[in-house]
């Protein structure tokens, strides 16, 4: 962090995304203020910042790296910061949570400029990403206490728990209990258990959890008689779980 | 330099959503070419989506854009309606409305305040208008986050919503949510109107050019969700008729598509398309502010769509106010209408906060997607922006304009370009 008395800077920046991390973050309200009060914001596109800057404290980077142009950003915003944060799924996993690996082989897509391929990258393809801030759309409050513990000097560690955690918490009645496959068990949790909440499967848009434990999640289905879903199949694939037994 | 062709190129224009180059060719004090070229990474989603089963059609088709993905999500669930033949009851139609409402509200005001205003105040950011308008700021906040309320009340979440699906709602607001829905939509009303004022009394750059306005047009009210689509001038179309009256063109220097109207010519989407049809239709408050400031429709000023969202503004919010209070009087009964799955196709046409929206899949006998097309606003106005953009730089050439540059990005910024959502390339055929 820079001297005593000197406001650390902070560059937010976005590759390839919906941009709704960002939109969360603006809809923190007036507490960005306080955030904004407690550094210093030298460059945002989105809400048009630009200082001119050597270094940053903190790089904050949302979205997928799709393209070379991309790439060659964010391998120079690593160069110029000392913490890179990923911010949101895209950024950390390259949105395969939700929109799974891209397989576009022999696909009829017709591509400008001269791109030959399609790619969706998480960043640490590319640079060291020192913390993450899961979620799709990540939650508000984890990117004030990400804040907070970085002006602190502390470190920042997403929630250590799964979805079902906080569900249990707000007393909502299983889904899985109703039928209904839930991807709850092996999902990150700090959402607040949000879709459940609404009677809504947990689509496992954080990613996995820590101790995640795919087979046991295929038990639970299988003894309550719940189809397997085809998502829960390719989970386990990807994870290396061999498919199918 | 008489008969040598220079260009100015605006790169990564700030405050919009989502990265947009406009470059304009000027020969002879004339602007000979514009290309508004999106530069967002093609996101493919329509290729996604295909083979993946009904149900998580809404949850991928919300991740268009951050911005107004409330609409997409609404959007994506009316098409898959269609497709399998579901019909709703009023009450769920009037809180899928809601849910539109709550996302136009909140991205009016992202747009008109957060990236709007600090052109006109000579800055370059909503944070450098802090020391002078910090009241005004802390109200603006203060809208969002009621608007984001609304939308989180019937939808679970204010990015993103989780309970619009296929039937209906995974779950209803209760008498005490839709009561605090209904006390939230009244102080939006009355704190909006005095930055509604502000946007209303605002200067713009003088420039006119009439163009094809092109929305969907009701009878009574600013129809969001349902209604024929009218070509100002020309007539109307229904939803499923879509392809016969816009089409679209691959451009080299943009990553997303671009639309015209069926002979080729450019339209214009958008709060002042839908005011400049609908504009009998605006509700007592905005209407009275309309007159207070003397705005008229129809206006053929590309920087009068701020103007217009600010009117949208009050509308909506007295919209919502109307829709509540008939909620309250007849609570929806249940959440859900069954229905079952099996082939067809469905078409749905609504409006986007940045104006016509069109979601469009095909199902087989299983519910999988086999077909899926969207078509964003912002795609369909980069002809419109070029168009504007040539004879607007043209004018400000004659006039010997010195910031240029910047009254192009306020003319840019008129449009609330949204690129993310527009740059997918995708054919099917």
């Amino acid at each position: 962090m820079r001297a005593m008395g000197e406001k650390p800077r902070v560059g937010i920046f976005s590759m390839s995304s919906c941009e709704g991390c960002l939109v969360q973050v603006l809809n923190l309200e007036d507490k960005i203020l306080d955030i904004v009060g407690s550094v210093e914001l030298v460059d945002c596109r989105l809400l048009g910042v630009k200082k001119s800057y050597d270094e940053l404290d903190i790089a904050v980077v949302e979205g997928a790296v799709m393209s070379d142009e991309e790439e060659r950003e964010l391998r120079e915003i690593r160069e110029k910061s000392k913490i890179l944060v990923a911010l949101g799924d895209c950024a950390c996993y390259g949105g395969r949570f939700l929109f799974k690996d891209f397989k576009f082989e022999g696909a009829p897509v017709d591509l400008p400029r001269g791109i030959k391929s399609f790619r969706a990258d998480p960043l640490d393809k590319y640079v060291k990403v020192d913390y993450y801030v899961y979620g799709c759309p990540i939650d508000g409050s984890d990117f004030l206490r990400l804040f907070k513990e970085l002006l602190m000097g502390k470190e920042y560690r997403p929630a250590p728990f799964n979805v079902c955690a906080e569900c249990i918490l707000r007393e909502n009645e299983c889904l899985l209990d109703k039928g209904i496959p839930c991807l709850g068990p092996v999902t990150r949790g700090g959402c607040g258990a949000v879709c459940p909440t609404f009677s809504r499967r947990c689509i496992g848009c954080r990613g996995l959890a820590e101790d995640a434990n795919i087979d046991s999640l295929i038990e639970i289905f299988t003894k309550r008689g719940i189809e397997v879903p085809e998502y829960l199949w390719e989970l386990k694939e990807r994870i290396g779980g061999g498919r199918r037994g | 330099m008489v008969g040598v062709a220079r260009e100015v190129v605006l790169e990564k224009v700030a405050r919009i959503e989502g990265l947009l180059n406009l470059a304009v060719v000027i020969k002879e004090g004339k602007v000979i070419e514009t290309r508004a070229e999106a530069l967002e990474g093609t996101r493919l989603l329509e290729r996604i989506l295909l083979g993946r089963d009904y149900e998580e059609v809404p949850d991928l088709a919300s991740r268009m854009c951050g911005v107004c993905q409330a609409i997409h999500r609404v959007t994506s669930v009316q098409a898959l309606e269609e497709a399998l033949g579901v019909e709703l009851p009023e009450q769920l139609e009037l809180l899928r409305e809601l849910v539109a409402i709550g996302g136009h509200l909140q991205s009016h005001i992202l747009h008109l305040y957060f990236f709007v205003l600090p052109d006109f105040m000579g800055k370059s950011s909503i944070f450098e208008l802090l020391p002078s308008h910090e009241q005004l700021i802390r109200r603006v906040l203060r809208l969002k986050r009621i608007a984001n309320a609304i939308t989180e009340i019937v939808g679970g979440r204010a990015v993103h919503p989780v309970t619009p699906v296929v039937g209906g709602f995974t779950s209803l607001p209760s008498r005490p949510k839709l009561e605090r829905a209904l006390s939230l939509a009244k102080t939006f009303r009355d704190l909006v109107k005095e930055p509604a004022r502000l946007i209303l009394s605002l200067e713009a750059p003088e420039f006119e050019r009439k163009t094809a306005y092109v929305s969907l047009k009701g009878d009574g009210g600013i129809p969001l969700l349902r209604g024929p689509v009218t070509i100002s001038g020309r007539g109307e179309f229904r939803p499923r008729e879509y392809e016969k009256y816009i089409k679209y063109i691959t451009e080299s220097y943009s990553m997303a598509r671009h639309y015209t109207l069926s002979d080729g010519s450019e339209y214009m989407v958008g709060a002042l398309a839908r005011l400049n049809n609908n504009h009998p239709h605006l509700s007592d408050g905005a209407r009275e502010l309309a007159a207070t400031f003397d705005v008229k429709f129809p206006s053929y000023s590309p920087f009068d769509n701020n103007r217009a969202q600010a009117l949208e503004l009050v509308h909506f919010a007295e919209r919502a106010i109307d829709i509540l209070d008939t909620l309250l009087e007849s609570p929806p009964g249940r959440a859900r209408v069954s229905f079952e799955v099996r082939r067809g196709e469905g078409v749905a046409v609504t409006e986007a906060p940045r104006g016509l929206l069109v979601h469009h899949y095909k199902l087989d006998a299983k519910g999988r997607v086999t077909l899926a097309n969207i078509i964003t606003p912002t795609a369909q106005n980069y002809k419109n922006l070029e168009a504007d953009a040539r004879e607007f730089v043209t004018a400000l050439l004659e006039r010997g304009a010195e910031d240029l540059e910047r009254k192009t990005e306020m003319l840019i910024r008129a449009y609330d370009p949204c690129v993310s959502c527009s740059a997918r390339f995708f054919r099917e055929h």
